[in-house]
């Protein structure tokens, strides 16, 4: 991965820093906690001394950590779809109202899509595919597909992060925390009422799912 | 010519069924029998379910490739406009963009496509579209259902309007109808007596309700990726139609359909607004061979709200003649429709099919608005006229002091949707009425603010076929399975029945099935919509999956030298008279590498109603000092003849409900008649039903044998959503006596019907 | 959105020290907290500064303090999602405010004064395609167009609601907002915080160009009761159509100091005072709530499209007024 350390950003102006930068946004590693798509290198050819030009980041996603160089207007949701290979972070509506996006930010479920990339640099970013995959999937994703709390799958993600970020915090909530804690994801398919019954089934670390 | 074989089925709902003589198509497996099915019909976990929770599964958005273009519409911030000069020239400067421009003259919506181009990222494609110029010329427009219909109105086509048909659109002649100014129609139908009905009758009344435009909004908005390798174009399409897609790329860029692919593995929701390839896609195609490099166009929010489709608004007017007892002798319906620049509102589908009406007379017209194109919505035209047609069933019942499902039964000769009713009934304690009324005029006396009310509503639907579909299940000599159909999964999870009737009749676990789906290069499945996939679908699954085991028990006929017709085939062992031979074994004395057995969808022979029924029943509370309306239960029982995957179909009937309720209560595309914009593209202020807003369903079938087909499959994706808005409106007027007849019913309209409104400014 | 160029400030004297210099060269910056809602606007092209200057990444002012008088001070940092959880015991109006705002995910990441400061979510403002009053344009456009979510109350000029649930509760807890600007801060009552339109039609708060929210105070006040309510369409994730703040001391069995702040209806936070008036000095009770809710509506000038707000302006004042004095307001069953 080329981050280019001679041309490291001005912090101390807090701009950034100036003089032709070719940035490369690209995994660092191939041990990606499962990607699902290729993983695509982004190159930006950017004029001299343009000061809205790529600025390094690293995070820590998935425990993995990811570096690359985006334009400060890049959303995380951007960089772990379009460089990180980690598409199964959805964009459903690019304004925060849809949940498809949502992501753990050090543990809290947030908006990847309103989020600047730069923002989340240091911290420890968790997407659905570091949850579990599908031969280990994780406790609360078993309880998803054991409740059928899914149909066209699109809004899955947001919801499974959603409601994984409940129960590292809060191990037995109640039906009411459930439904507040993906009160900001949307389904359309209409899979709510499975979506509880995996949350409170996970909780509770039933084998069994019933559905209300 | 001798008459062919007779075979007899039963059919009926279980414990009444009948016996029946049908033509069983050569080649065709004979139905199930009665209580014949050990693996189908139960519940399961979903194959694709833990692709799909642990985000592994690929959309059309997901797709990225190296070198990758990302595409971008240009789209007309107004209602009405002449395009008088696009100047790109800044764009084009722009490294690695190229446009793709139809040369449009005029533009007709609020986000209509003007041009498309492509950049090497989607920031870039952003600003390139900022960089293009576009003087219009705004011309006047009309954008309401009530002002496009008057004379004089700005006109949205000069010209008549031939009717457009999608997959998803009830099948049927579109009839050539007159067009007068911006309304297209009427287009007449009916059936019986309508004059006499009506002088029949002890009485008329008469009803008018109104239905807002409900954007489809799937959580993936419309998707197209496009490569070009060679001549051939490859497609990835967020899609309900596999072959749809592959045929109007095939016809609009004149290609042979070998040389289009197209492949849709996962598609998050369509809901009827994703059928074509789509002006969308056909751009991507053609910025795809321009720039000699894959392309992928995904809309936004906005787009999809504005320019991808979307349920037409209604007008409707139900006059009923009935007798005294409650019988309606007839009915004169009449609707109008307004789907922006497109055509297909009738909602007349429902009084005409739903009920036992002995006379309907249906008058239906389109609208032009200057608004962006309608088309098939789940259950097209349904919701809208269940609404119309149940509010003046109940305002009959409220005029002849009758219990509302009484009055229903009287008109209602279905026997299948008999049970419904009771069985529905009896879930949702509709005996519990007399005394939910008692209460609530206890709470208005006492002028507490919630009120409690139950209400009921019918569904319909039809078994619509997507003829030739074909399925081929592929048997290799290590044992492993494959079934292959091109269908794409919308959220059904299409694979799960595949694979389950396949390991029933393999005798094989279900996970052993491997269901490749999702591609125009396997046999020709249907397009989702109408309800028609598994109808379609699982009785040429059958057929292969009884062919495959047919052949190989052949092979075991051989192995076991005991004659194929005493050889049982269960728990992945072939058995009989003491001998026995495993799954694996047997597939290795296949002759060749492998056993392919192709299945067909023969026709529809005769069986039970073509119709689909249900009956919903919705319990609410009502907070009459805010107009706040908050859904508790649904019951929804429906008949979806033998459900293949229980699962799957309880999940439709709880999405379906989802919808009708937010239908009922949220969905309003706002428009701003001076302009001609569209306020709420977004899921902001456009308002979708959310976890909170989610009621208790309890979703029920009833055991019932249609015939019709080898595995008495039919749809329940569509009349799950018919019935929702009409039962929950009748409970909110149960709750507050006051009688919805706007969707949605928002607390601005409770409130206005309460009367607790003021007219005036409030002074001090 | 159009690209920019991020300043990351080491101190909020930097911040503000950038902000000033970018002023100064003809450069337009926007100070960017969490960015939920900043994000939103430059995706809208509502807006396309040439820097944003980040402030979320700053190590000061994003906890909550407590000074030995019992008085409590909120970092402008400070996510919704912690007033929620931090505040429940000392300030309830404030918690269920927050609580209730927007989604979980956004609670999680928006900042509280980020809240404050938030620009209205009138569809003629956000939509880059319309040019309203707000933006430079001839007229209000909601006024005489679609207005059934705007103001009933002081929409003369412009008919937006403040879209701050925060902003209601703290106008009713008589906080205090401290500001940050390269001249030297200051601190605003939270009321006089936030503008009419008629005072500045381009913003919606008080503060200069360049000028930061640092800190929210609210001091202890002995005896306070106080509750937030509001109601919406939809119960998951939707902007209220009318809610309410209501703060009061009891005193030998009455009320006294009563605030009452309504939200959603006005384009700032409105007090009633009318209502607040009827109040002081009387016993809470069912009557007495219903009166007020009533008396909420003095001065109410509704558009043709929402008119059905009143009610429910009468209804959350009711409610919020029984909610602070510990009585049943009759929907206990429905909650």
């Amino acid at each position: 991965m080329a981050d280019d350390k001679s041309h490291p950003p001005d912090r101390t102006s807090g701009v950034t820093r100036r003089g032709l930068i070719k940035g490369i946004a690209t995994a660092v590693t191939a041990a990606s906690a499962g990607a699902t798509a290729l993983l695509v290198e982004t190159r930006h050819e950017l004029e001299a001394a343009n000061p809205s030009g790529p600025m390094p980041v690293s995070i820590a996603v998935n425990g993995v950590a990811r570096t690359g160089s985006f334009e400060p207007r890049t959303t995380l949701a951007e960089a772990l779809r379009d460089s990180w290979g980690l598409t199964g972070t959805k964009v459903g509506c690019d304004r925060g109202a849809c949940g498809a996006c949502t992501v753990l930010l050090d543990g809290l479920a947030v908006n990847s899509c309103l989020m600047l990339v730069h923002d989340a640099d240091g911290r420890k970013v968790t997407t659905v595919e570091g949850l579990g995959s599908p031969e280990a999937m994780a406790p609360i994703q078993k309880a998803f597909v054991e409740a059928d709390a899914l149909q066209c799958g699109f809004c899955t993600p947001g919801m499974v992060v959603s409601c994984a970020g409940l129960l590292a915090k809060n191990p037995s909530p109640s039906a009411y925390d459930v439904k507040e804690a993906v009160a900001g994801n949307l389904c359309r398919c209409g899979t709510y009422t499975g979506v509880f019954a995996a949350c409170e089934a996970a909780a509770q670390g039933k084998p069994e799912v019933t559905r209300g | 010519m001798a008459d062919a074989p007779k075979t007899k089925i039963e059919v009926g709902l279980a414990g009444k069924t009948t016996v029946m003589e049908v033509e069983i198509p050569a080649g065709d497996p004979p139905p199930y029998k009665v209580g014949e099915r050990p693996v189908t019909g139960k519940r399961r976990p979903r194959l694709d379910g833990p692709q799909m929770v642990t985000g592994r599964a690929v959309y059309t958005h997901d797709a990225r490739r190296p070198g990758m273009l990302h595409a971008r519409i240009l789209r007309s911030p107004h209602a009405h406009a002449k395009i008088v000069s696009i100047d790109a020239s800044q764009a084009e400067r722009m490294p690695g963009v190229i446009f793709e421009n139809p040369g449009k003259d005029t533009v007709r919506y609020h986000g209509e496509a003007v041009l498309a181009l492509a950049a090497p990222t989607r920031a870039a494609a952003e600003d390139a579209l900022r960089a293009v110029k576009v003087v219009y010329d705004v011309l006047p427009h009309t954008v309401s259902l009530a002002a496009a219909r008057k004379e004089g109105a700005p006109l949205v086509f000069q010209k008549p309007v031939e009717e457009k048909r999608s997959a998803g659109d009830v099948p049927g002649a579109a009839a050539s109808v007159e067009q007068k100014g911006n309304v297209r129609g009427p287009k007449a139908s009916g059936r019986g007596d309508v004059d006499k009905g009506f002088a029949e009758a002890d009485g008329t009344l008469e009803v008018v309700t109104t239905t807002t435009v409900q954007t489809h909004v799937p959580l993936e908005t419309h998707a197209l990726f496009a490569e070009w390798v060679g001549e051939t174009l490859e497609v990835q399409a967020s899609t309900q139609g596999t072959f749809s897609v592959r045929d109007e790329l095939a016809g609009v860029l004149k290609l042979p359909k070998d040389k289009v692919i197209v492949r849709a593995e996962f598609t998050g929701g369509g809901f009827g607004a994703k059928f074509g390839a789509g002006d969308y896609g056909v751009f991507a195609a053609k910025l795809a061979k321009k720039a000699g490099k894959p392309v992928l166009m995904a809309l936004d929010r906005k787009e999809e709200h504005l320019a991808a489709g979307n349920r037409p608004d209604s007008w409707n007017r139900v006059k009923l003649g009935y007798k005294n007892d409650g019988t309606v002798t007839a009915v004169d319906y009449e609707s109008f429709g307004s789907a922006g620049v497109a055509t297909g509102t009738g909602t007349g589908g429902f009084v005409k099919s739903a009920y036992g009406f002995p006379a309907v007379r249906v008058a239906e017209s389109d609208v032009f608005t200057h608004l962006g194109p309608g088309c098939a919505m789940r259950a097209p035209g349904h919701p809208q006229g269940c609404f119309a047609v149940e509010t003046a069933l109940e305002t009959l019942a409220d005029k002849l002091g009758m219990d509302p499902l009484a009055l229903r039964l009287k008109n209602d000769p279905s026997e299948v949707r008999r049970a419904e009713w009771e069985i529905g009934a009896k879930e949702i304690g509709w005996s519990r009425r007399a005394e939910i009324s008692k209460s609530n005029a206890a709470a208005t006396a006492a002028g507490s603010p919630l009120r409690r009310g139950l209400g009921c509503a019918a569904a319909v639907w039809y078994t619509f076929v997507a003829p030739g579909s074909q399925v081929i299940v592929r048997i290799h000599r290590d044992g492993s399975v494959e079934a292959e159909n091109g269908v794409q999964d919308i959220g059904g999870g299409v694979r799960t029945p595949i694979a389950m009737v396949v390991a029933e009749e393999l005798g094989l676990p279900v996970a052993r099935v491997n269901v490749k789906i999702g591609d125009s290069r396997y046999p020709f499945g249907p397009a989702s919509g109408g309800s028609v996939t598994i109808g379609s679908l699982i009785p040429a699954v059958r057929a292969a999956a009884v062919h495959a085991r047919e052949k190989l028990l052949a092979v075991a006929q051989k192995l076991l030298g005991v004659p194929a017709g005493e050889i049982a085939l269960a728990n992945g062992v072939f058995s009989a008279k003491g001998k026995s031979a495993d799954f694996r074994k047997v597939c290795s004395r296949l002759p060749g590498e492998t056993l392919v057995a192709t299945g067909d969808r023969a026709k529809d022979y005769d069986g039970a109603d073509t119709r689909i029924f249900g009956a919903q029943f919705a319990e609410v509370v009502v907070d009459v000092e805010t107009g706040v309306v908050g859904v508790k239960k649904v019951v929804a029982v429906h008949d979806c003849g033998q459900p293949v995957w229980k699962t799957g179909v309880e999940s439709q009937i709880r999405g379906g409900i989802l919808q009708g309720i937010s239908y009922a209560l949220f969905e309003e595309r706002v428009v701003d008649e001076r302009s001609g914009r569209v306020l709420n593209p977004n899921v902001e202020f456009y308002k979708i039903l959310g976890s909170k807003d989610t009621p208790e369903i309890v979703p029920i079938l009833v055991d019932f044998y249609p015939g019709k087909n080898n595995a008495h499959a039919r749809g329940i994706g569509e009349p799950a959503t018919v019935p929702t808005a009409a039962a929950v409106a009748n409970a909110v007027a149960h709750a507050t006596g006051i009688r919805p007849t706007a969707l949605p019913i928002t607390p601005a309209r409770i409130l206005d019907a309460l009367g607790t409104v003021p007219k005036r400014e409030v002074k001090a | 959105m159009k690209n920019f160029e991020r300043v990351q400030p080491r101190s909020w004297d930097e911040a503000a020290s950038a902000l000033a210099a970018a002023l100064k060269s003809g450069k337009s910056a926007e100070a960017k907290g969490a960015g939920t809602e900043l994000l939103d606007r430059l995706k809208e092209y509502n807006l396309a500064p040439d820097q944003v200057v980040d402030l979320r990444r700053l190590s000061s002012h994003n906890s909550i303090l407590r000074n030995s008088s019992g008085g409590i001070s909120i970092g402008a940092l400070v996510t919704l999602s912690a007033v929620a959880s931090g505040l429940r015991k000392d300030l309830p109006a404030l918690a269920d405010a927050c609580e209730g705002a927007a989604t979980p995910q956004i609670r999680n990441a928006a900042t509280l004064a980020g809240n404050l400061c938030q620009r209205p979510r009138c569809w003629y403002f956000r939509s880059s395609e319309f040019q309203c009053l707000k933006k430079g344009g001839v007229e209000c456009l909601a006024k005489s167009g679609e207005n059934e979510f705007h103001a009933v109350f002081g929409n003369n000029t412009c008919a937006i609601v403040h879209p701050s649930a925060a902003g209601v509760a703290l106008v009713a807890l008589n906080a205090r907002i401290e500001t940050l600007a390269p001249g030297g801060g200051r601190t605003f009552a939270a009321a006089d915080f936030f503008v009419r339109p008629e005072v500045d039609i381009f913003a919606e708060n008080a503060l200069k160009p360049g000028e930061l929210v640092v800190d929210i105070h609210v001091d202890r006040l002995e005896g306070v009761r106080s509750a937030y309510r509001k109601i919406k369409q939809k119960q998951a994730f939707d902007w209220p159509l009318a809610d309410a703040a209501v703060v009061w001391r009891e005193t030998g069995g009455v009320a006294r100091d009563v605030r009452i702040v309504i939200g959603s209806a006005a384009p700032v936070p409105w007090r009633a005072k009318a209502a607040e008036a009827l109040v002081e000095g009387k016993r809470i009770d069912a009557a007495l709530a219903a009166k007020a809710g009533e008396a909420a509506l003095e001065g109410a000038t509704p558009l043709g499209k929402n008119a059905y707000k009143l009610p429910m302006v009468a209804a959350v004042v009711r409610r919020t007024l029984l909610a602070s004095a510990g009585l049943p307001d009759g929907t206990e069953e429905h909650r």
